[in-house]
């Protein structure tokens, strides 16, 4: 069922599907117009990945910039370890009444005039999301109206097409508009959509997609970002990061400005208020929220916190975790729409909440505390594959050993059935995460239902089988594990010693022992027992 | 579109989550969270570490004597924006500690922010607002946005200058929220942003870079 609700998610424009396109700096191509269904085949996206040394340059040094950041703020916190535990504790508490708390927020925020919507998948939310869009631009006569041209979505509309007359949606970072690609599908409804986070903005023109949760271009260098502006903003090349800066300032002050709608995800939104929040650090989320006549935030039913003291305590958590930050440049909190005093701030505002396979793994024993989440990004930036591979490699949405887990929830286990492989077991994340999510167990439950699941014949399998038989049966064992020794020692008598691949280039195997060790091992036992 | 929207989705996921979660009824009482300590800082205290974390974020603070020291400070400041243009909210309070008077000495334009059209006002070269609470072991400020005050003043330029009285400063924001529910103030009820320090970004190479989309200078006038 999560299979059936999420199938579109799957289907990947190629830009999304990004392997090398989207990395290779050499080889990258800014624009890539067909839509294929591209299965999300994280082995050779990572085959590919691992190949490229300025990725992983880049990479390396973006995520152990990160961990130092990260680590320093949380070493002035002396409880940090209570502080992970109480929040893993209230995660769950919050989640074992998630039905009653999004029912107060519903209340609670109707009552301030917040309209809420509730969208069982991608499909549904996209479509309440558009519906609304198409409805304030109609009652608002903004004069540009949305021109339903399929070409338009094909690519991601350049947001320096000066001659556009569309209306315009400015939107803050969001997950989980990402995970719906709700950007593609307003785009073909014929509105520009511009992404205003600058690591949004920067994969957004490049037409790729985020890397990262919490650094969306973390994997281009700023050589690579000058290279794109100049060509698709017509600025003139430079490298400096606060030249490119003001370049994108100006180009998006305008968009800002104009913008219809403000699209923004939310970090939490408190129940006991009706308060969807997020957390920002440019100033552009506050730009959303502060122009555009209709506002809508889109949330995953995990979000919902009961209390402002709960809110509180992640908001320790989470800017510490994400960006090393003690708390981010804004924290917005949504709390109404303008009233009939007001001078800015949205005059409708929606919020819609979306299930898309999540309450499938609120159901499951093994992967539900995967929805403590608050999408931080910590586990991506400890992982050994992600710091090797980069986001792109995991052919979706969710990069890291969070997107390795939820691939499987919500892509379906066939689909990303090597998802749960693409790590090294080592728990780093688990270590890292600050509301303590078991991830590694997570990885290794899924990759054990992934081995059940397998149908036909498997070579692995087989042998597994063969392996469990004779490992179930001492005699058989040591029987067998006696052959190798016989042959290699009393047949061949040293003349030919097995080389070991690659470790064997440089070392010399052992000298094969006379006596096996199963033997060695009962005569003496059988002699410790004559002495006593 | 004015009524609780697709009821038929809602009823649907929420009994998805109720299917979810029905082994999962926690006891209650078994969590315990413990409250957040409450610090007792003197006004000193709190003026000087709210200082100390706005410096490490790049913005600046300055401890004045009353509304006569902020008078002073602020005519220094504003000389540097002579013949500039400052935006300001329709706040009283900006009145009545004698602000507008002295943006208007200085001999700088004024807009207001609820009256001046908007590609106007995003060329005004200051903001100057008041703000509602400091939170002092992070450098934030409340800024609650109603009706006379908006938010434009406050993010449009590249500079933000707020005033902000000095018993208004809390520790942190535990302190802050119980301070807040204890006043019996509805903290869900007006739109709200906690600002610390100028807006930045380091999406590019991780190098941090002060002024993004928002404000690149940002002081705050502490009296
Ligand atoms: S799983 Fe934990 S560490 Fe990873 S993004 Fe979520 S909260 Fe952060």
């Amino acid at each position: 069922m999560v299979q059936n609700q999420t199938r579109s998610a799957v289907r990947f424009p190629t830009r999304f599907a990004c392997g090398n396109d989207g990395i290779t700096n050499a080889r990258r191509k800014l624009q890539i117009e067909t839509k294929v269904n591209v299965k999300t085949d994280i082995k050779s996206n990572i085959r590919q990945a691992l190949l490229d040394d300025k990725l992983r340059a880049a990479v390396r040094k973006a995520t152990d910039h990160s961990v130092a950041q990260r680590d320093e703020v949380v070493a002035e916190l002396p409880n940090w370890e209570e502080m992970r535990a109480e929040a893993a504790q209230l995660r769950d508490r919050a989640l074992s009444e998630l039905d009653k708390h999004l029912v107060t927020l519903e209340e609670r925020a109707f009552a301030k005039g917040i309209q809420v919507h509730w969208a069982k998948d991608a499909e549904e939310a996209n479509r309440i999301i558009a519906e609304i869009c198409r409805d304030s631009v109609q009652t608002s006569g903004s004069g540009a109206t949305p021109t339903t041209d399929t070409d338009v979505g094909a690519t991601r509309a350049s947001p320096s097409d000066e001659t556009s007359s569309r209306p315009i949606i400015t939107k803050s970072k969001s997950m989980t508009t990402e995970e719906i690609e709700l950007t593609p599908y307003l785009e073909k409804q014929g509105f520009e959509v511009v992404e205003t986070d600058l690591g949004e903005y920067i994969v957004q023109i490049a037409g790729q997609m985020p890397s990262h949760i919490t650094a969306p271009a973390l994997h281009l260098s700023r050589a690579d970002i000058g290279k794109l502006f100049a060509e698709k903003l017509g600025a003139d090349f430079v490298e400096d990061p606060v030249e490119l800066i003001s370049i994108a300032r100006k180009a998006l002050r305008e968009k800002f400005l104009k913008a219809d709608i403000g699209i923004t995800g939310a970090n939490f939104a408190i129940a006991e208020t009706g308060t969807p929040m997020m957390v920002e650090n440019e100033g552009n989320g506050r730009l959303v929220g502060a122009i555009p006549k209709v506002q809508i935030h889109v949330m995953g039913i995990e979000k919902v916190v009961p209390t402002w003291d709960d809110f509180l305590r992640y908001l320790e958590l989470l800017p510490r975790s994400a960006t090393g930050q003690r708390i981010t440049g804004s924290v917005l909190f949504f709390n109404r729409p303008r009233n009939e005093d007001d001078r800015d701030g949205p005059e409708q505002q929606h919020l819609v909440i979306l299930d898309n396979g999540r309450s499938k793994a609120l159901e499951d024993p093994k992967l539900r505390s995967i929805l403590r989440c608050i999408r931080c990004g910590a586990c991506l930036n400890v992982c050994p594959v992600y710091r090797r591979t980069g986001g792109h490699a995991y052919g979706w949405v969710y990069p890291g050993p969070i997107g390795a887990v939820l691939a499987p929830i919500f892509l379906g286990l066939e689909e990303a059935a090597d998802h749960p492989f693409a790590s090294s077991l080592c728990g780093r994340c688990h270590e890292t995460c600050p509301v303590k999510i078991p991830l590694h167990h997570q990885l290794l439950t899924l990759r054990h239902r992934v081995v059940q699941q397998r149908t036909g014949f498997s070579s692995e399998r087989a042998a597994m089988n063969v392996w469990q038989g004779v490992m179930d049966r001492p005699e058989l064992y040591s029987t067998l594990s006696e052959i190798p020794r016989f042959l290699l020692h009393d047949v061949l008598r040293g003349h030919w010693k097995p080389k070991l691949p690659v470790w064997g280039k440089e070392h010399d195997g052992p000298e094969i022992a006379p006596v096996g060790f199963p033997q060695m091992f009962s005569r003496e036992s059988s002699g410790s027992e004559d002495d006593e | 579109m004015n009524s609780i929207n697709n009821s038929r989705s809602r009823d649907e996921m929420l009994t998805s989550i109720r299917q979810g979660i029905k082994d999962l009824r926690l006891d209650q009482s078994e969590v315990i969270t413990p409250e957040k300590n409450i610090h007792k800082l003197s006004v000193d205290e709190l003026v000087l570490k709210f200082s100390e974390m706005l410096a490490s974020v790049g913005g600046e603070a300055h401890s004045l004597a009353g509304e006569g020291g902020l008078q002073s400070a602020l005519s220094e400041i504003l000389s540097e924006f002579k013949d500039k243009t400052a935006l300001i909210p329709p706040d009283p309070e900006l009145k009545e500690t004698g602000v507008v008077q002295i943006i208007e000495s200085a001999g700088m334009k004024v807009l207001y922010s609820n009256e001046t059209p908007l590609e106007q006002a995003a060329e005004a070269d200051i903001g100057i607002t008041t703000a509602q609470a400091g939170i002092a072991d992070t450098g934030t400020m409340v800024l609650f946005h109603t009706s006379k005050r908006g938010r434009l003043a406050a993010l449009l330029p590249t500079v933000h200058l707020a005033i902000l009285k000095k018993d208004l400063l809390f520790a942190d924001k535990f302190n802050y929220l119980k301070e807040t529910v204890s006043q019996g103030i509805d903290i869900g009820a007006t739109p709200m942003t906690w600002v610390t320090g100028p807006s930045l970004t380091a999406d590019i190479e991780k190098v941090l870079v002060r002024g993004a989309h928002g404000p690149r200078r940002v002081i705050v006038l502490l009296y």
